[in-house]
Order: structure tokens, then sequence, then C-alpha cells
């Protein structure tokens, strides 16, 4: 039998009718590829979820959903629950369970969320400046690398934060902060948010003032464009939307601070005995707050994940099968209709080993075609889906 | 002389068909070359099938070079067929997506293990002598019936056959075309020891081959068979 021959004939074959190899190709290859980006998009978001959850070893928050609040504090997921007291925290602080993070989690800038938080949330999450230098005083920020590139960010710039809405200019005031260094891209939420003092988020609350001259109409920071939305305030309206070095002199929080709000506190216990305790302490019924284990939030959001990838995965497959047979049909009525060039071969002394063989190669081409092309997708989801992942839960 | 082809006391017929075939004798010689003429519909291509192996006869015996080719299984008269036979069909049987130079090739691809070189250029030299050498590689669809039936008889020839199987292999060549192929099939024959069978309708030609047979006096079936 001669190999070569058998596969050149099976090529020209297929090259004579292109639209319908390819069409057999692609459509294959589909099949192949769906349940498979499925569960590469599923076990790849599991691994994700769970790598931040397992380096967040406890969370602080008000009563509420826990997955809410491990998905607001871990992937900086638009707020659902009430704040967290800033009274509270001291309280937890003053506890003693380990090392304690407050974030706050509610305002965005340039399209990502605005992190209100302490330098202690850069070493939990081991992040370094490629750029600049670390937050000094309110009002500056430090930005997530895929930010600084998405806005062409770096050092020096500002960014301003958005309004919550834009009928709501009378209430919370749009805050242009100083940018001071570009984090290292870590792959998480990180990248895409901006991380301030988290005093610098109660300014935005309006919990803050300072006092200025009003400045020359012209020179006004809210009649410059941000986001393409072009936000002109009257300055007789406007008390501060800037720190600078002439006005933090007189900046002052007004009222209760112990009411001012967080989001939720990260705690880092030292050892077990520390961890057992901040489990115990909030199982006190006296206490509004609740304590959450991230991993364990995470992991009861993955198992109703798996339960929906089960019930997509059998419908993929039936449909996988019904494409198959259909592909397989198309293969059958194509060596029908070529049975009069299969019997010209089989007339001039071509074996019924060898049509075999011609009619085997060329289904070995289009599935062979098929699987690597799904592969290669498949390769290429498993690639991005980090990426697409943080973009779903942003 | 032994002969190169025997037929002996063959016995066919289609299944539901009242066409019958009873062949008592026929032989061929290495270099002879016999034309079997008949109306339309009295066996002939039947009957070249059946020496070629495609059918298989209820009864009988035919022998081709000392082989028995009615006692071969399916695979190893196929392989006969392909290395030691040249057959041009009625139809000229080729295929519409190879080349013309693929379609002669055609032996080579389906596993003839002759020496591709030489076999190339017997054929680029048949192609030559046919007049078809600039159309070896473009589709068949593109030629005329002649060229095509002319690239047809080229692909039997160039694998050198010892029995070459012509099924009307001049029905649409035109007069000069027409002698000049004849001529080249039975010069092939006689220089090479091929015997040479061709069904025809064709009287113009038959005083070239060396014997010329009525096919209903081959067929002795007793039914009424040629219309
Ligand atoms: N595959 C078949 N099944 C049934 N009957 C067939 C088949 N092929 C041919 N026949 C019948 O066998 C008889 C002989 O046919 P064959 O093709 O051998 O005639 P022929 O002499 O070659 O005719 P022509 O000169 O027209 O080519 C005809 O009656 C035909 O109807
Ligand atoms: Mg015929």
């Amino acid at each position: 039998m001669n190999l070569g021959g058998i596969a050149f004939l099976s090529w020209k074959a297929l090259r004579h009718r292109p639209v319908r190899s390819l069409l057999l190709v692609g459509s294959i290859a589909l099949t192949l590829y769906f349940p498979r980006a499925l569960h590469i998009f599923i076990s790849e978001s599991e691994t994700v979820l769970e790598d931040r959850a397992r380096s967040t070893p406890l969370l602080v928050g008000p009563e509420g959903s826990s997955i809410d609040l491990t998905l607001n504090s871990l992937y900086f997921t638009p707020q659902e629950l009430p704040p967290l007291k800033y009274g509270a925290y001291e309280n937890l602080v003053s506890q003693g369970f380990g090392r304690t993070i407050p974030l706050h989690v509610r305002f965005r800038a340039g399209g990502a969320p605005i992190i209100g938080t302490t330098l202690t949330y850069f070493e939990l999450r081991g992040l370094n400046l490629t750029a600049g230098r670390w937050i000094t005083r309110l009002g500056d920020c430090v930005i997530g690398a895929a930010l600084a590139e998405r806005q062409n960010l770096k050092p020096g710039d500002t960014i301003i934060s958005s309004p919550e809405n834009i009928f709501d200019l009378a209430g919370v005031y749009p805050l242009r902060m100083r940018i001071t260094g570009i984090l290292a891209p870590n792959q998480t939420a990180d990248d895409d948010a901006v991380f301030v003092d988290l005093k610098t988020t109660w300014i935005i609350e309006g919990l803050a003032h300072g006092h200025q001259k009003v400045a020359a109409p012209g020179d006004n920071a809210l009649s410059r464009e941000s986001d393409g939305n072009v936000i002109r305030a009257n300055s007789s309206v406007v008390e501060f939307n800037e720190v600078t070095t002439t006005n933090i002199q007189s900046f002052h929080f007004h009222g209760d601070q112990s009411t001012y709000p967080l989001s939720s506190a990260v705690v880092v216990p030292k050892n077990r005995k520390q961890r057992a305790l901040a489990l115990a302490f909030y199982q006190d019924e006296e206490i509004t707050e609740q304590i959450v284990i991230p991993l364990k939030a995470v992991e009861n959001l993955a198992s109703t994940l798996f339960a929906t990838q089960r019930l997509a995965l059998t419908a993929f497959r039936l449909l996988g099968l019904a494409a198959l047979g259909l592909a397989l049909m198309v293969f059958l009525l194509s060596f029908r209709l070529r049975e009069r060039e299969l019997r010209t071969y089989s007339k001039i002394g071509a074996t019924r080993h060898v049509i075999f063989c011609l009619q085997g190669m060329e289904v070995a081409v289009i599935v062979i075609s098929a699987m690597t092309l799904s592969l290669l997708a498949g390769a290429l989801t498993r690639s991005i889906a980090p990426e697409m992942l943080s973009k779903l839960l942003n | 002389m032994k002969p190169l082809l025997q037929v002996e006391k063959v016995e066919f017929s289609y299944p539901r068909s009242p066409y019958r075939m009873r062949i008592e004798e026929f032989t061929c010689n290495p270099g002879q070359t016999v034309a079997i003429v008949g109306p339309s519909g009295c066996g002939k291509t039947t009957f070249l099938n059946l020496i070629a192996g495609i059918l298989q006869p209820e009864q009988g015996r035919i022998e081709v070079d000392g082989v028995e080719l009615n006692s071969l299984r399916p695979t190893r008269s196929a392989a006969f067929r392909l290395s030691r036979m040249g057959l041009i069909f009625q139809e000229f049987e080729l295929v519409e997506h190879l080349s013309v130079g693929d379609n002669i090739l055609l032996p080579l691809h389906l596993g003839l293990r002759n020496d591709r070189a030489s076999l190339e250029s017997t054929a680029k030299q048949l192609a030559e002598k046919m007049g078809i050498e600039r159309y070896w590689s473009i589709l068949p669809a593109s030629l005329s019936h002649g060229e095509r039936q002319r690239a047809a008889i080229c692909r039997a020839l160039s694998t050198s056959p010892t029995l070459v199987l012509a099924d009307e292999p001049t029905g649409n060549l035109d007069s000069s075309n027409k002698h000049r192929t004849v001529r080249l099939m039975i010069d092939s024959a006689r220089k090479n020891q091929q015997a040479l069978v061709v069904a025809t309708h064709d009287v113009e030609l038959l005083d070239s081959f060396d014997r010329v047979i009525h096919f209903e006096d081959l067929n002795q079936s007793r039914e009424p068979t040629c219309p």
C-alpha cells in the first residue's frame, strides 16, 4: 500500500471541496472546544478565587451575605452591604487578633475602584512599585499596572474620582488625586484599582473639609474632563476638591469619627490561637459584625459554579453528540456523492483496503485538524482566562 | 504458444436482469490484437469486466498469464489488475478533481509498485504521442471528449500492462485521431507482447486487428440476448 499516494488523493479530495472541509473542521472543533473552554474557565476561576481567598485569612464586616462581603473585599465588586463603622474597627484592633487592615471599597476613579486602606495592605498582597513612590499624604494614590496602562497614567498625573451619580454633585464631591506610584502587576483585582489612604476616601465621602479661596474660573479642577464626562461645578458650591500643599494643613474631619464608614477589615492572625479567638469573638450575640473565612465563602460559591457547570456540560455534550452525528452524516453523504470516483479507483485495481484507507485518511485529516484547532483555542482560553475573569468580576 | 488470456465455459448473469452470457471458449495470445464487435447491449462491456476481474462469473474459468483470476480473493485480483492490466473504460472514468497528469499516474497513487520516475517518463512520452501533454497539469473538465478519451488511454498504457482491455476507445474521436489512436495501441501491443482486446462499434477500424469476433457468435446463451 502506498500511504503517500493515499494521502495525496485524500488531500486533493479535501481541497476540491474547501467549504465542506472547513465547515466540518470548524464544527467539530467548536463541538470539542465548548465543553473544554467551560471546564478551563470554571477551574481557572476556582484557582483565581481560591488563591486570593487563601491569602486573606479572615474578614470582618457588617452582617449580611458572606459572599458579597468576600467579593467586595477581595475583588472590589460594588459594595452591596451597609458600612462597617470605624468604631467597630477600632474595637477589633484593640482585641489584638493579629495584623488588621481596613478596607474602604465604594468609590471609583477612571473606571477602577478606589481602595481606601493602609500601607499594610501592600505588604499583605506583596505589592511593589514599578515606578514612583508610596503614598505620603492625603489625596495621594498609587494605581494598579493595568489601570496605568489602560489610561496611560504615570506618577505625577492626576485622576479624579467619579461622582456616585451625576445628580449627586451637591452630596459627594469628586476629588482630584495625585498619582505617586504605579504598582507591579500581580494578575489580580489589584492591577485595576486606585489605592489611597483610608482618610482620603473619607474626604470623598464628604466627611473632611479644607478651606481654600475659591479659585479663579478656569483654574477650577472640576471643569476638567474626566473619563469623558465633563464635570462643571459652580465654584461657589464647590468646597475642596483637591489636596494641595497650601491647603493640607486646613483639612479637618467633622463629627464622630467612630461612625465613619469602612467596607471591611482583613485580619491576619499570627497563630492558631489568635485565629480561634477572633472566630470566637464574633460568635457573641451582642456583636453586630460578622467574621468570614474567605476561603469557605469562595468554596461555597465554587460549588454553586460546579453545579451550573455540570448542567452546562451535559447540555454541551448532547449538542456535541448531535453535531458529531451531523458530521458523520456529511461524511457518509459525501462518500455517497463520490461513489463514482471510488468505484473508478477500485475498477483500476485499488483494493478494498486502499479505498477504506482513503476514506479513513480524509476523516482523520478533518478530525485531527479540528482537534488541533480546539487544543489551540483551549490553550488560548487558558492564557486569557484570568484576565477575562478579573474583567467579569469588576 | 500458450495463450495469454483464456476464457473457458464462463457463465454470467446480472441479478434482476434477463440478460445471460455463456462463453464456451475465448483466447488471446501475447502480441495479438482482437476486436469484439456487436450491437449495443449485447454484452461487450460485461465481457471485458469479467476478464478484468471486476465482475465474477457464476461458472467457468478465466486465466490471465497463467493466473486463474476467478479463484483469487478480491484483494489479490484487484492487485493483479492494477499491475498487469490496462483498462480503458467506455466512460473514461477520469477523476474530476485530479489533473490530467495525476489521472494518468493514478495507478501509482493507488499502490502500483513500479518505479515512479520511469513510469512518469513513459506516461509523458505517451501523452506527447497522443497530443495531450500540454494538458498535463489541468483538470479534465476543461478537455474535449476526445482529449479525455486519449488521457484515459494514456493511463491504461503507461503501466506497461500485459493485457489491455479497451471499451470503445475511439468512440469520440474524429477519423484521423481514431486511426492514430488505434495504431498506437496496436503498435504498443506488438512491441511489448501485450494482448489487446478492444470492444468497438466502429467497422472502419476492423482491418487493423489480427482477429475480429462478433460477440453474438461468442455468446452461446440460448436466451435472446441481442436486440
Ligand atoms: N449493472 C447491471 N445490472 C443489470 N443489468 C446490466 C448491468 N449492466 C449491463 N446490464 C445489462 O447487460 C446487458 C449487456 O450490457 P453491456 O453494457 O455489456 O452491453 P454493451 O455491449 O457494452 O453495450 P454498448 O455497446 O451500448 O456499450 C444489457 O442488456 C444491459 O441492460
Ligand atoms: Mg459497452
